[in-house]
């Protein structure tokens, strides 16, 4: 009665809607002031409950509809039902009109439903929309003894090419051979069927705006006393959509998010980015704060933090690496990802433990109607995805993907005769289940993981430096393996819940031939739980719950005290040194969460203070707590330009490898950031908006290494170093709404530290080198004054994608030498240097990437070819200086030459 | 979807980096080098007299103007060697040498001898007796280990105009009352393509044809001596030595041989001036010195010099001794 009406406003083509179609209605003047912005993909109606018919309309016979504004998450849950018309009837007997309840029904049922998320060209968003919810009369029940309308005689299915798709609601036109024409409507299943026809040949035909034309000949049958004479003919009629990838823009609104500056981007934007390999996590690097990683890797510099203070999570679930070996792709399949959330600053207390950047890789919610697989092989490894519905009414959505590389086969060919061999070797997994169709509440289940092993191997005989105790192979491993398990569920119509327990185990192996070998494992468990409470429209609580914790173990090999390296002499007799250490670690932070929304129009001015209390305690070893004060605001000043602006404090415990000494009694503290933004976003309409934000982060209590260390009695580390970030982003952007999509992205940026600012002039030499304290400040290792990033693409005729991509950066700084003191006992040399730490500058990087892409689309599968062109103007762009055996020459390291990457996706549904 | 990421680019991560760079290698002599210095005794007790010797390597037509000396204890040296006090070095720079009186002259040298010096080459042999207090503040066992004092030698062409010109080297010294005092090795030839062949002679080889070698050492240079454990439990121990290698032309497989395997393939230098160091006409004779430093990882040190002589691939197809 209603499913029609819900799926045509779901997106369904338009000639799958009844008489009754009922478009989305225009928004009504008294709506709020947020404005329209272009949604590339609207929610889709998941689960459905019916609203009961009421019972006195129902014996009255009255029926009606009732127009419901509903609002939904950026997940796609039910959050608010308002009923926006129900219009009174009079009851047919005469009387006054009044309303029957049916818009208690429909708004009842649909707090019940479940859609699909909304997207706009950032990703999934958060929505309102419009339903018209019809009340009919249920059908009468057919009068006894009607007549048989006959068996159909030509009868068939219509589907997609390539996706193999059932196609409803598409016209099929039928001739038979006097002349006469039948046209039909395929149902759901996309099937058809004829009857009334002249008996002998039949043309079939069917076409579709934005599709081509398809048509096939039968033969009907004759039919005598309702009853086909012979074979009824079936027929498999193969639709091609003239383009898979136009974009459709629906007008839907889109509510505010709640972050200083939170940009989230596309999955569709960046298969489309040339220099990503496709690879959804990689794009980030093309975003305003984030600097370029050398070699092209995927070392994440955000906003002049160092790499390990940023975090990265998976579902909300924090993982220790996101990139396999040499940062090319990331450790997970790239048809699960959903969204990448990147916060460059500014968010808020739900993220802990961290002072730079957040990014938050979301997997897909959504699994396809029809099983789908998806099979990707290139020179480095090969993957595989499946994803579907399995189970009674395909109620659990299921995705499996495995991926395992190849290189280590190949890579011995290009290092032939260099001496060594170079193998690395990795895998990782994931399993997602998702309940489909609770009643209430989402369920789902993810377990995921990776392994990445390298090995560079020596032949006999080879002498790999002058060390006897750094001969033989090496070998690293790391890994991780997470179980996850998210349950959603309302408490009442205020109050939402939201757990996510975890267990998983991280393991980091290395060894150098006999005599080095560090191997460490972790058991954690990691556990989130949320509450929303919306008291009013004007107030918003989360209260949550952020805890991780577990067992560790780590045991260390050398052939020396490394310990002794603070007065390192060559020619001391070295004894075997093996230090190991277990035990239990645990921090259970929580936080609490407040929007303010106290303008009648809820969505112009937001200001949202949130606290987050840290706590950690390695035992044995430290325990310390630190409160997280943040605050976020963001008012619309204008129609489409918002005012935003973020302060706060992010404290960061230290790194494992700081927290442990033997015998315990670590004395470090949290690292914090005090970090500060403010920022305009304006739309500019046409799907083009622009964001300029200022920053400016102090950097205090930095863990640095202690200068004074000599011994194991003596503390490794200590809370000196200070830094300062402070700069300015900006983005235009066009989301792909149409067959443009591109941005232009700038930074302007400094970043400096000083490791000992209470110990200027002091000249001693630590553990881990000669000392710089007399130096103060100095540039951190990537501090790119200049980051300006173009991406564009095109979509042209026949699925051809061409797009483009435009870097220029600032050169990383350097230390520069003037020469050498030979020490021949080592037999190295010793660098000088005529400059303090990182004074000099490589020159600047550019690249022009280029990347053009054509999907192919047969009966049962399709095919996307495509090549990469990277560097396509040669440039010598440095990365890294290298300097000749005592330092007087010196050679920058030239970044990827021009490279042509062809790839290809073979896509099966079935 | 994931294109192919560029396998240049994770052979770039695993060697030295892309594209081909033209830098020096440590085993290419072209320029001023202190290849090896060697201590005799190489294992003083405190109070005893030390002899050095330096192995220098100078380019054809290049002369040693001088060489200084320093010697230190470990408590008056840093990573770059002795430290020198500075108010003397800051005296030097004003002083013209040539202008100075013998007398004056003498009362410099006192200061600087006061200072660490040692020895200046070519003209004072550089000896040094290692303090007789060097080991007093250490208990016995650390007395077994000693302390490495520290020699910093500065070398400077003649004529030189810049500070690039000049090499300097530091090497340390064992002081100690070990039971077992360390000896310098001894190289006592090469093995050329398995042949014996005596210290300094020359070998003709053909242009294009590679060599093995390897140094030959006297039977008592890789030595047994007693290591006393932190635990105090005395262990006998072997040396390890290595050798690295250099050569005027040419190239070497790998610049390093480690003990027993100390034997490298030196190829000859290429005919074209697109590769080798440096290129040179084939159609001449042409004499390359590959000189090898044996260390023993223990502060002692040896060498040995090898001249080999190119000719044009018309001669004999083995390698030989010249007459």
């Amino acid at each position: 009665m209603t499913a029609a009406l819900l799926l045509a406003l779901a997106g369904m083509p338009a000639a799958a809607r009844e008489s009754t179609d009922p478009s989305p209605a225009p928004p009504q003047a008294s709506e709020p002031p947020a404005a329209p912005l272009p949604i590339t993909e609207p929610p889709a109606l998941l689960h459905f409950v019916e609203a009961p018919y009421p019972s006195e309309a129902a014996e009255a016979g009255i029926t009606g509809t009732v127009l419901l504004l509903i609002e939904l998450d950026a997940e796609g849950a039910v959050t608010g039902v308002q009923v926006l018309d129900e219009p009174p009837q009079a009851p047919p007997g005469g009387g006054p009109a009044r309303t029957w309840g049916f818009g208690q029904a429909a708004s009842d049922a649909a707090r019940q439903w479940r859609f699909s998320p909304a997207r706009d060209a950032a990703g999934p968003a958060a929505v309102a929309i419009e339903f018209a919810y019809e009340f009919s009369a249920p059908p009468a029940p057919p009068p006894p003894g009607a007549a048989d309308p006959g068996q159909a005689q030509v009868q068939g299915l219509l589907v997609e090419m390539g996706t193999r798709r059932p196609l409803d609601g598409f016209p099929v036109v039928l001739v038979d051979g006097l002349g006469q024409r039948l046209e039909l409507l395929t149902d759901a299943d996309g099937r058809f069927a004829a009857r009334g026809l002249a008996p002998g040949p039949v043309a079939v035909s069917a076409t579709y705006p934005g599709y081509g034309r398809v048509e096939e000949q039968a033969t009907a049958p004759a039919v005598q006393d309702g009853r086909v004479q012979g074979e009824v003919a079936e027929l498999k009629l193969w639709l091609r959509n003239l383009s898979y990838r136009d974009d459709e823009i629906v007008g839907v609104y889109r509510l505010p998010v709640e972050d200083v500056t939170k940009r989230t981007i596309s999955t569709e934007e960046i298969r489309r980015i040339p220099g990503t390999f496709g690879d959804p996590v990689r794009v980030i690097q093309n975003l305003p704060g984030a600097a370029r990683a050398p070699l092209g890797t995927g070392l994440l510099v955000i906003r002049g933090a160092n790499p390990e203070d940023s975090a990265v999570y998976i579902d909300g679930i924090r993982v220790p690496l996101i990139y396999h070996l040499g940062g090319y792709s990331s450790v997970i399949n790239a048809d699960l990802v959903d969204s990448i959330d990147y916060l460059p600053g500014g968010y808020g207390v739900e993220y802990g433990r961290s002072m730079g950047g957040v990014v938050d890789v979301k997997t897909k919610r959504e699994f396809p109607e029809r099983h789908r697989i998806s099979w990707n092989t290139d020179i480095l490894d090969t993957s595989v995805l499946y994803e579907g519905r399995v189970g009674k009414d395909d109620a659990v959505g299921v995705a499996v993907a495995g991926r395992r590389s190849y290189i280590d086969a190949f890579i011995p060919f290009f290092t032939r005769g260099r001496g060594f061999t170079i193998k690395p070797r990795w895998y990782d997994y994931q399993l997602k289940v998702d309940a489909l169709k609770l009643p209430r509440g989402r369920l789902s289940g993810f377990l995921f993981g990776f392994e990445d092993v390298l090995r560079v191997a020596t032949p006999e005989g080879f002498a790999q430096g002058t060390d006897q105790d750094t001969q033989g192979d090496l070998g690293t491993l790391y890994g991780t393996h997470r179980g996850m398990v998210t349950w959603e569920t309302p408490l009442s119509d205020r109050l939402d819940l939201r757990v996510v327990p975890s267990m998983g185990l991280d393991l980091a192996q290395f060894n150098l031939g006999e005599e080095f070998d560090l191997s460490q494992s972790q058991w954690l468990a990691e556990l989130r739980a949320e509450v929303d409470w919306r008291p009013s429209p004007a107030v918003q609580a989360t209260a949550g719950f952020d805890f991780i914790g577990g067992w560790y173990k780590f045991e260390t090999k050398f052939p020396f005290d490394p310990t002794s390296i603070a007065s390192y002499d060559p020619l001391e007799e070295r004894e075997p040194f093996t230090q190991t250490g277990k035990g239990w670690a645990w921090g259970p932070d929580l936080y609490l969460e407040v929007d303010l929304r106290p303008l009648a129009d809820r969505q112009r001015l937001l200001l949202q203070p949130g606290l987050r209390l840290d706590f950690v305690n390695i035992v044995d070893q430290f325990s310390i707590l630190a409160l997280d004060p943040r605050f976020i605001g963001r008012l619309e000043v204008v129609d489409g330009g918002s005012l935003k602006l973020g302060t706060g404090l992010y404290n960061q415990p230290p790194q494992p490898f700081e927290s442990w000494r033997p015998g315990g009694g670590v004395e470090l503290d949290y690292e914090w950031a005090w970090a500060n933004e403010v920022g305009w976003e304006q739309e500019l309409g046409a799907g083009v908006e622009a964001d300029l934000a200022l920053f400016y982060k102090v950097l205090q209590d930095q863990i640095v290494s202690n200068p004074e260390l000599d011994s194991f009695d003596d503390q490794f580390f200590i809370n000196e170093g200070i830094g300062r970030v402070y700069g300015l982003e900006t983005i235009v952007r066009k989301a792909p709404t149409g067959k443009l999509f591109g941005w232009l992205s700038y930074t302007l940026s400094r970043s400096v530290r000083n490791d000992y600012p209470a110990r200027q002039g002091f000249t001693g030499t630590g553990a881990f080198g000669p000392f710089e304290g007399a130096q103060g400040w100095y540039r951190y290792d990537f501090d790119q004054t200049h980051i300006l990033v173009a991406v564009a693409g095109y979509t042209l005729p026949w699925d051809v994608q061409v797009s483009g991509k435009v870097q220029y950066v600032t050169g990383n700084p350097y230390t520069p030498y003037a020469g050498g003191v030979y020490d021949l006992d080592l037999d190295s040399y010793q660098p000088y240097s005529t400059g303090t730490y990182n004074s000099e500058r490589q020159p600047p990087f550019f690249a022009v990437d280029l990347r053009v892409d054509r999907l192919f689309t047969f009966k049962r599968w399709q095919l996307e070819l495509y090549l990469d062109l990277l560097n396509v103007l040669r440039g010598e762009n440095p990365e890294f200086v290298q300097y000749n055996y005592d330092y007087t020459e010196q050679y920058f390291v030239r970044g990827l030459p021009f490279i042509p990457s062809p790839g290809f996706q073979a896509d099966f549904e079935f | 979807m994931r294109a192919p990421p560029p396998l240049l680019a994770l052979c770039c991560l695993g060697l030295t980096g892309c594209g081909g760079n033209q830098l020096a290698q440590a085993w290419q002599l072209d320029r001023l080098r202190i290849l090896g210095v060697r201590a005799e005794p190489a294992e003083p007790r405190p109070g005893e007299q030390v002899t050095f010797e330096a192995l220098y390597y100078l380019p054809d037509g290049t002369t040693l103007s001088l060489a200084t000396w320093f010697a230190c204890l470990p408590d008056a040296a840093d990573s770059f060697g002795c430290t020198v006090d500075p108010t003397i070095m800051d005296e030097l720079s004003g002083i013209d040498i040539e202008s100075l009186s013998p007398e004056e002259l003498s009362a410099l040298y006192a200061r600087l001898v006061e200072a660490g010096l040692v020895g200046v080459d070519p003209w004072f042999a550089p000896t040094w007796t290692a303090p007789a207090d060097a080991l007093d503040d250490l208990d016995e066992q650390a007395r077994l280990e000693g302390v490495s004092a520290v020699v910093t030698i500065t070398a400077i062409p003649e004529g030189s105009t810049s500070d690039s010109d000049v090499e300097i080297a530091l090497k340390r010294l064992p002081i100690s009352e070990a039971s077992t005092p360390n000896h310098n090795p001894e190289v006592t030839g090469f093995l050329v393509d398995e042949r014996a062949v005596a210290l300094g002679a020359t070998v003709e080889v053909l242009w294009g044809q590679p060599l093995h070698v390897e140094p030959l050492l006297s039977t008592d240079s890789i030595e047994t001596y007693l290591y006393r454990t932190e635990d105090g439990t005395d262990e006998e121990r072997l040396e390890e030595p290595y050798a690295t290698w250099y050569t005027e032309a040419g190239e070497f497989d790998q610049p390093y041989g480690l003990y027993p395997t100390m034997d490298v393939e030196w190829t000859p230098p290429a005919p074209t001036a697109e590769a080798g160091f440096p290129p040179y006409d084939s159609e001449q004779e042409r004499e390359v010195d590959v000189v090898v430093v044996v260390r023993d990882r223990r502060g002692g040190m040896a060498w040995g010099q090898l001249t080999l002589r190119l000719v044009p691939a018309t001669g004999p197809s083995l390698a030989r001794v010249a007459d």
